[in-house]
């Protein structure tokens, strides 16, 4: 199989020849940035950097996938948020505290949407990369949830204290949001992506399962009919408590994060959508060493977690041995299982 | 074909030079039979790239004491100069990596001397000396003689910073190897003086250039 056709294999829960390591999110590093000439903040604004950048992944680090969009601010900058994009070793963010929304009637989606210069610069990297790599390595794009576009053009306190004191509204909000989602995710279907990551960051810490049934499993439904390559639903912290009512989105996968064990995961979606993930980012691929990402590879592997991945984008400060230990796992894993079915 | 390259263990980095282009310095180690020998690198090719990369390793060796020596088996061809180790050939990886990122601090060109053992201590209102008593042990005191709770706190600095031993009164230090290492304890002096601060700076450092959920920024 080629890495695309692992990737969409995995991602479609078929047999494939090995788990495929696929990045959801951003395996950008410093030291890869300098490696290829393309650094922060450009690598985020420019397409042709954005995409020499990306095609590390898969030619320096040997995922499967490659995955331009590094940030998760290209659409709220065309939707006109104030950003702060930072220098090289740093993520770009969006200033919350100022925020260009209070009302549903406030919120109106660009004519200049997709044209502007941080939503080209994503789909001009993905042309790019589908034309280097083809058929041969999945080209993923990802387009941002209404939730995590509610923080970014709300503010976060604004938009959660709306979802307590008036979910009719909050509801109008994320319905009128979710057409940014649908377009970038249209636009980057068109210029070549294979599959979308679609993060939305109904996270652990702050938005409860409950809330998850309310406000977003619809809409996530509706997504996963709407776009038509395989979505992968990004969503930060422990959600073990969603997982039930995520996999029954009709998504490709969900992309979950550390704080849930591989193998109680694995149980809860039963089958009904495949898991990427899930290596601890702060902890193990940024502090320690590649004998603790292989431990955490294997615990994946052993789980029958589809697709190996960084849980979230990893930090810029990531050793490069440490990401090549994450794809160098998955094939010693595959060759034990061979050997020990042999003998 | 891929351009990265196999170093060993990347041990630290510093990932935005001001003094060259904003470009990304690591140190690697290698071990060779359990001893460990060290590698400033790039990936980047930009003008004055490798300029840099010779002088933070000649810092190395002026301000640590570290010398040059053969590159590892199996690493000839990738890099075939430019390797570092401590004279008692032991890892002092803590002071290194500290050392390492303060030297990425000077300027390209900067002269490079071995700090001196002795530093003025605003604290204490005095000089403060670190005198060697052989074999590896330090005596923390003030430049008559004293020791005070000052002295005891920056022998203390030098306990965390150094991975050294304290003995004798909480005012002597000692490093595992029973090796003297002047020039480390001189280059580090300023840190022990202030280890609080130097923890606080790591930590900060730490946070950078990890992705946070937007309801974590």
């Amino acid at each position: 199989m080629t890495s695309r056709e692992r990737v969409l294999a995995a991602l479609s829960r078929e047999p494939v020849d090995r788990t495929p390591c696929c990045n959801p999110t951003s395996l950008a590093t410093v030291e890869l940035m300098d490696l290829v000439d393309a650094r922060f903040p450009d690598a985020n604004r420019k397409g042709e950097q954005m995409a020499r950048l990306a095609a590390t992944g898969h030619t320096e680090l040997g995922f499967d996938s490659v995955m331009p969009v590094f940030s998760i601010i290209q659409e709220s900058s065309a939707l006109g948020c104030r950003m702060q994009w930072e220098g090289k070793d740093n993520w770009p963010t969006v200033k919350m505290s100022e925020p260009i929304w209070r009302e549903p009637d406030d919120i109106s989606i660009p004519s200049n949407f997709l044209t502007h210069p941080d939503t080209q610069c994503v789909l001009e990297a993905i042309r790019i990369l589908k034309k280097e790599f083809g058929e041969e390595v999945a080209v993923i794009g990802k387009t941002m949830g209404p939730w995590s576009l509610g923080y970014h053009c709300f503010g976060v306190e604004p938009f959660l204290l709306m979802s307590h004191d008036d979910p009719g509204k909050t509801m109008v909000c994320l319905d009128k949001m979710k057409e940014s989602t649908i377009l970038f995710g249209q636009a980057q279907i068109e210029a070549g992506a294979d599959a979308l990551t679609l993060p939305d960051h109904a996270t652990g810490d702050l938005v409860s399962g409950e809330y998850y049934e309310r406000f977003l499993r619809e809409m996530h439904t509706e997504f996963a009919a709407m776009l038509s390559v395989p979505l992968i639903l990004h969503i930060c912290g422990r959600t073990v408590d969603r997982m039930d009512g995520i996999a029954r989105t009709g998504m490709a996968a969900f992309h979950f994060d550390s704080k849930n064990r591989p193998q109680e995961s694995m149980e809860v979606v039963d089958s009904r959508i495949a898991l990427v993930g899930n290596i601890n980012n702060p902890e193990t691929l940024f502090a320690r060493n590649p004998e603790e990402v292989r431990v955490e590879v294997r615990e994946n592997l052993d789980a029958g977690v589809q697709l190996i991945a960084p849980e979230c984008a990893i930090p810029l400060q990531t050793s490069i041995e440490n990401l090549k230990a994450i794809p160098e796992s998955v094939l010693e894993w595959h060759r034990e299982k061979a050997f020990s079915a042999e003998s | 074909m891929a351009q990265t390259l196999n170093l060993g263990r990347r041990i630290e980095l510093h990932s935005m030079d001001a003094h060259c282009q904003g470009v990304s310095l690591a140190l690697y180690r290698w071990e060779v039979g359990g001893r460990p020998r060290f590698l400033v690198h790039t990936y980047s090719s930009v003008q004055g790239a490798g300029e840099r990369v010779e002088f933070i390793q000649e810092a190395l060796q002026v301000t640590l004491g570290m010398q040059t020596t053969d590159a590892p088996p199996g690493a000839e061809r990738i890099s075939p100069q430019s390797w570092l180790q401590f004279p008692c050939r032991s890892d002092h990886l803590r002071a290194l990596k500290r050392s390492f990122l303060d030297v990425c601090k000077f300027e390209t060109g900067a002269p490079l001397v071995a700090k001196p053992l002795t530093v003025f201590d605003k604290k204490a209102d005095g000089e403060i000396e670190a005198l060697s008593r052989g074999s590896g042990l330090y005596e923390i005191r003030t430049v008559g003689g004293a020791v005070s709770r000052r002295t005891t706190v920056i022998a203390q600095g030098f306990a965390k910073l150094c991975e050294m031993k304290i003995i004798e009164d909480d005012h002597q230090v000692v490093f595992p190897c029973k090796t003297s290492h002047d020039a480390m304890v001189g280059m580090l002096m300023f840190r022990a003086q202030n280890v609080r601060g130097t923890v606080k700076e790591e930590e900060m450092s730490a946070t950078r250039g990890v992705l946070s959920a937007p309801s974590q920024q």
